[in-house]
């Protein structure tokens, strides 16, 4: 009798994850646990377990995990909150910028300021894309609703023109700018057909028009890039609130340290608090804070400690 | 055996053997000991100036003559080999009082002089370590001197015979070191930021100029006239450096963010360095087009073509130019976008803020460039893309260049912040050390009535690493010139080390 040997496929191997590189963030009841990255992280094996989800990606799902739900904005990260909760920036950096390029991520340079990016999930962008959409649909059925002859703005044409963003523009451009021209002809281009191969037919479709380019600047999915005339930045909506907030809270916190006799306060204490000016709360501005260097977060006996830092030797 | 120890073998001349290993020394055996680098007692820059040092050169040859610009339009140069005697000391020291006096009698709230710590330390143990007055210094009071301020210096790359220097009174001079007169001068036009000459240059003896001016000057010191402007910045230039390995490219850097790669023998810049174009990026796009090849080239093999596959493979062919371009300007590969040429030179920046120094790792095969933005970031020489190294705390906020230093072997970089200079380590960027407590604020009294004690804050403007005597140079505003070197304990066990280790003859090597 012949044995018959079965090839059974071998299970992916498990990455060693230990806890030394986490820094002390303290878990609490609603958290996962952050893993670590291993010290050697080839990028090329990341790749091969695609089951395996990034740290980058998974730090970005727990800092989601945390973001205030009833503040009117999609939910996006720092980048110093990445690196408050990552060990290694430069490996945090690559697989950014990883995640970026495979369309996975949006980088969204904030308006006003600095250097900063603002991290958003693909899906959630997608989806923030769409409730624009939403919103404007019902608008139009409201004014259709009201006064049935009058052709209002935006025709459900106009609309199509998100769509159109979200098939076409959104996976195949994945910088933090586009120029005018791009984007017209990302816009006019089917998915799947090669610009360069696209036959010049009779019947094509017709050119995106201005009035749609207009739509989306006005919804705030792109706004106007300051550094030459034709280019454009993508954005979210409702970002000036989120800009607002990043920096009045930022001050907030930093006020509330510095009025005090030392500036510490116990980290329990300051989650406590209920910030005025901004509404992504008291625990995003600690992470992207302590990330960004201006707060040291140092262990007592009473429980962790939040300090102003002093910059500059 | 140990890097210092064998710089001491070199030193006595002994086993050739050792001169040679020195030369292929890879810091992957022979770590820098960055852990021993402190505040030096053994040796001791004795400044002159009485305003800031802003800036720094060592010359190229024999690394041994520091060459120092200051505010106060002063230069001077030290010998950081042979310490100077007594007497010469004596009369520099008085004469800095003087002319502090005299500045100090126009203008009362200036503050007193400080002397550095490392010259009161020296003062206070005058046998264990050695004095290294300026062998020259040139005042506002020479003939030719700078009148305002002194931004940039550096020595000739050949011999130290001339060096050049340039001031906030539009004028780039370029002097005779023996004689001390100005062989020639240029003048730009407007506030001169920096200056630099190239190291590798055979071809020319051209002198780039970065100032107020967006335009970059070359001046030519043969001819004594300007032979290129390099235009395309949109700010003041603060930052040049020529590039180690080609005699005809430098690198600029500007106020406004950009970070501009110019090949002097062509019109235009070579590369605008954009910090969100990245290696990754270009990578993923030459293993794609391999790919892309390597099928091609197999699938023609396998199969007799048909018209319809020839016709599919002509399409192909015109698709790749393209896609080859593409790929040098740094489009993605997943997406079909034409890159043009116009959104570089519009909007890409390296930096987010001001670039306040630029400077290349000796092999030539990466920059460095420090912004405003409070970021150092690492670019790859061959393909011009950001590598994504991350260099954390590099706090800036400085309002003129602040020179970078690299170690000779590359792996080290030294960066200034206030009035601490920060290591890192260049592959990582890892935060190595903090070198601190070099530099002090003065105290600052107001003049008749209530006094008012304040700290001034105190700025590293310049830093210069020594790769002879692995010693780190920093100038700052508080006048002075600190000395980093390996700690005495170290050094004596090294020569101990080596002494010991040397005692086997020449065979035994």
């Amino acid at each position: 009798m012949s044995k018959l040997r079965l090839a059974l496929p071998q299970p992916p191997p498990k990455r060693r994850r230990t806890r030394e590189h986490v820094q002390h963030w303290a878990p609490t009841a609603g958290d996962v646990a952050a893993p670590s990255s291993p010290t050697n992280v080839d990028l090329a094996e990341e790749a091969a377990p695609e089951a395996l989800p990034n740290d980058t990606l998974t730090a970005l799902h727990l800092l989601k995990s945390r973001f205030p739900a009833e503040a009117a904005v999609t939910p996006f990260a720092s980048r110093s909150q990445l690196y408050s909760v990552l060990a290694d920036r430069t490996l945090a950096d690559r697989q950014l910028e990883e995640l970026r390029r495979t369309a996975a991520i949006r980088l969204l340079q904030l308006p006003a300021s600095r250097d900063e990016c603002a991290v958003v999930l693909a899906g959630d962008y997608a989806a923030a894309v769409q409730q624009c959409k939403a919103g404007l649909e019902e608008k139009q059925q409201q004014q259709s609703g009201a006064a049935n002859s009058r052709i209002s703005g935006s025709t459900s044409m106009d609309l199509e023109v998100f769509d159109w963003f979200a098939e076409r523009v959104l996976p195949r451009c994945s910088e933090v700018m586009i120029t005018h021209s791009e984007l017209v002809q990302l816009l006019g281009t089917a998915p799947g057909v090669s610009r360069l191969l696209q036959p010049r037919q009779q019947g094509a479709p017709a050119a995106v028009t201005d009035h749609q380019v207009s739509l989306l600047l006005n919804q705030g999915l792109l706004t106007r890039h300051t550094g030459g005339p034709d280019g454009y930045l993508f954005s979210m909506p409702n970002a000036g609130l989120a800009v607002r907030s990043v920096a009045a809270g930022r001050q907030e916190i930093l006020g509330l340290l510095q009025r005090r006799h030392q500036p510490e306060l116990l980290e329990a204490a300051l989650l406590k608090r209920k910030l005025q000016r901004s509404v992504l709360g008291v625990r995003w501005h600690v992470a992207d804070m302590i990330g960004g260097g201006s707060l040291l977060r140092i262990s007592t006996a009473v429980g962790p400690v939040l300090r102003a830092a002093k910059r500059g030797g | 055996m140990s890097r210092l120890s064998r710089l001491f073998g070199r030193e006595t001349g002994q086993q050739h053997a050792v001169v040679r290993a020195i030369g292929q020394d890879r810091s992957a055996t022979c770590p820098i000991a960055v852990q021993s680098l402190e505040f030096s007692g053994d040796k001791v820059l004795r400044s002159v100036h009485t305003g800031g040092v802003t800036c720094l050169d060592l010359d190229h040859g024999e690394q041994r003559y520091l060459l120092a610009g200051a505010a106060d339009a002063s230069i001077a140069v030290y010998d950081t080999q042979l310490p100077s005697g007594a007497e010469a000391q004596q009369q520099q020291a008085e004469q800095r009082e003087a002319t502090r006096a005299a500045a100090a009698a126009l203008d009362a709230t200036m503050a007193p002089l400080q002397s550095s710590r490392q010259v009161a330390e020296a003062r206070a143990n005058p046998g264990g370590c050695t004095d290294h007055a300026a062998l020259f210094s040139i005042t506002k009071q020479s003939p030719g001197g700078h009148k305002y301020s002194v931004a940039a210096v550096a020595w000739y790359p050949v011999d130290s015979g001339l060096f050049v220097s340039g001031g906030f009174d539009s004028e780039v001079k370029v002097w005779d070191t023996n004689t001390l007169q100005v062989a020639c001068s240029f003048s730009v036009g407007a506030r001169v930021y920096a200056t630099a000459m190239s190291a590798a240059a055979t071809a020319h003896c051209l002198v780039a100029v970065g100032s107020d001016n967006t335009a970059v000057q070359l001046c030519d010191i043969v001819s004594g006239g300007f032979t290129h402007t390099l235009s395309g910045h949109r700010g003041a230039v603060w930052a040049v450096h020529w590039s180690p390995s080609s005699d005809w490219e430098l690198v600029t850097g500007s106020c406004d963010g950009q970070l501009r790669l110019w090949d002097i023998r062509r019109a235009g810049p070579l590369h605008v360095f954009d910090q969100h174009d990245t290696q990754q990026q270009w990578q993923q796009q030459q293993q794609a087009q391999q790919q892309q090849q390597h099928a091609q080239t197999q699938q023609q093999a396998r199969q007799p073509e048909t018209k319809l596959g020839q016709s599919r493979r002509l399409a192909a062919h015109a698709q790749q130019p393209a896609k080859g371009s593409g790929s040098r300007d740094g489009a993605a590969a997943a997406s079909e976008r034409m890159f043009l040429p116009e959104r570089v030179t519009k909007y890409a920046t390296a930096h987010a803020g001001s670039i306040t120094g630029v400077a290349p790792t000796p092999d030539g095969l990466h920059w460095l460039s420090a912004g405003t933005d409070d970021k150092v970031r690492l670019w790859d020489a061959a393909s011009h893309r950001h590598q994504l190294v991350h260099y954390p705390g590099a706090f800036n906020r400085a309002v003129q260049a602040r020179q970078l230093a690299v170690s000779d072997d590359g792996s080290l970089l030294f960066h200034p912040l206030g009035s601490v200079v920060q290591v890192y380590d260049v592959g990582s960027g890892k935060m190595l050390r903090t070198l601190s407590g070099g530099h002090y604020g003065t105290i600052n009294c107001c003049r008749r009535g209530s006094c008012v004690v304040d700290h001034a804050v105190v700025f590293v403007h310049g830093v210069v690493w020594n790769a002879t005597a692995q010693e780190l140079y920093s100038g700052s505003s508080d006048c002075n010139i600190v000395v980093w070197a390996p700690a005495r304990e170290r050094v004596n066990s090294e020569r101990d080390g080596w002494q010991r280790d040397s005692d086997g003859d020449d065979w035994s090597e």
